[in-house]
C-alpha cells in the first residue's frame, strides 16, 4: 500500500512537471503555483487558477511579480540557506 | 444562455439568475461528454447550473462546485462543474483574463492537464460574470505557495539561461 501510495505520488508530480512545462513552452508562467491549484481525480492532474497568470515576454509584469514574491520570501530563503 | 440556481447554506433559488454567454467553450476536439458532446451547445442552447457549496475565494472571486443540466433534444446531461464567479470590475475583467490564457493555452496545443472550459458568460443586467469549468478533482493542499511560485520562475529562467548558454556555445562553435 505504501509502495503504490508512493508511485503514485510520483506519477503526479511527473505529471503536474510535464503539464507545467508545457505551459511554460506556449510562454505562459502560472505565477502561483501551490498544492492547492493541483487537482487530483482519476482522470490524473489538472492545474488550475491562471488568475495570476502572465506571459513570460511581459517584462513590466514579470518585475511586479518578482518583487512581490520577494516581500513574501524569508531572507535564509532568498539567499538559499533554507 | 446559463440559468444559475444557488442552492447550499441559506440560499435556495427558487428562480434562477440568467447569464449570456460571453465566448464559447475551451475543449479538446473529441468528444467530451457521453451521449452529448457539450462542444456541439449553440449559443442559443441553454445550460442549468445549481451551485451546490462555495470551495473557495481567489482573485477573480468566489469558487463554488455544482452540477450542469445541459438540456437538449436528446435529453438532459448531468456534469461536475465549477463556477468561478466574479463580482466587481477589477474581478470581471480578471476573470476574462484568465478565460483568454485558458483559451491562449488550448490555442498553442496545451490541453492535457488544465481545466476545460465551458464557457464564459456575462450576467444579463450587467452584474457579475461566471467562467464554468468541468469539476477536476480534490486539490494536493492547501499550504500557502508563494516559495514554489519562486520556484516555478526560477526553474523557468534556469531553462531559459541553459537554452540561450547552449546557443552561445553553437554559435562560438560556428565562428
Amino acid at each position: 500500500m505504501l509502495v503504490s501510495k508512493s508511485s503514485s505520488s510520483l506519477q503526479n508530480s511527473e505529471a503536474a512537471l510535464t503539464t507545467l512545462n508545457s505551459i511554460h513552452e506556449a510562454g505562459i508562467l502560472h505565477g502561483d503555483i501551490r498544492p492547492a491549484n493541483i487537482l487530483v481525480s482519476n482522470c490524473g492532474i489538472t492545474i488550475i487558477d491562471f488568475s495570476h497568470s502572465f506571459r513570460s515576454d511581459d517584462k513590466v509584469t514579470k518585475q511586479k511579480e518578482y518583487k512581490r514574491l520577494r516581500r513574501l520570501l524569508r531572507p535564509p530563503q532568498l539567499s538559499g540557506s533554507a | 444562455m446559463l440559468f444559475l440556481y444557488l442552492q447550499y447554506g441559506i440560499y435556495d433559488s427558487p428562480r434562477p439568475s440568467t447569464f449570456l454567454r460571453s465566448a464559447p467553450a475551451i475543449t479538446e476536439d473529441r468528444p467530451l461528454l457521453s451521449p452529448k458532446d457539450i462542444t456541439s451547445y449553440r449559443a442559443k442552447d441553454s445550460l442549468t447550473v445549481i451551485l451546490l457549496s462555495e470551495i473557495g475565494h481567489g482573485a477573480t472571486g468566489v469558487v463554488h462546485r455544482g452540477v450542469l443540466n445541459a438540456d437538449d433534444s436528446d435529453g438532459s446531461t448531468m456534469l461536475d462543474v465549477v463556477v468561478k464567479l466574479a463580482f466587481d470590475r477589477e474581478q470581471r475583467a480578471a476573470l476574462r483574463d484568465e478565460y483568454k490564457t485558458y483559451q491562449f493555452l488550448r490555442s498553442e496545443g496545451v490541453v492535457k492537464g488544465i481545466a476545460t472550459v465551458l464557457g464564459f458568460f456575462d450576467d444579463s443586467e450587467r452584474g457579475p460574470s461566471a467562467l464554468v469549468m468541468r469539476y477536476a478533482g480534490v486539490s494536493l493542499g492547501t499550504e500557502p505557495g508563494q516559495v514554489s511560485s519562486v520556484f516555478e520562475r526560477l526553474v523557468f529562467d534556469t531553462k531559459c539561461s541553459s537554452q540561450r548558454a547552449h546557443l552561445h556555445c553553437k554559435t562560438a562553435k560556428r565562428l
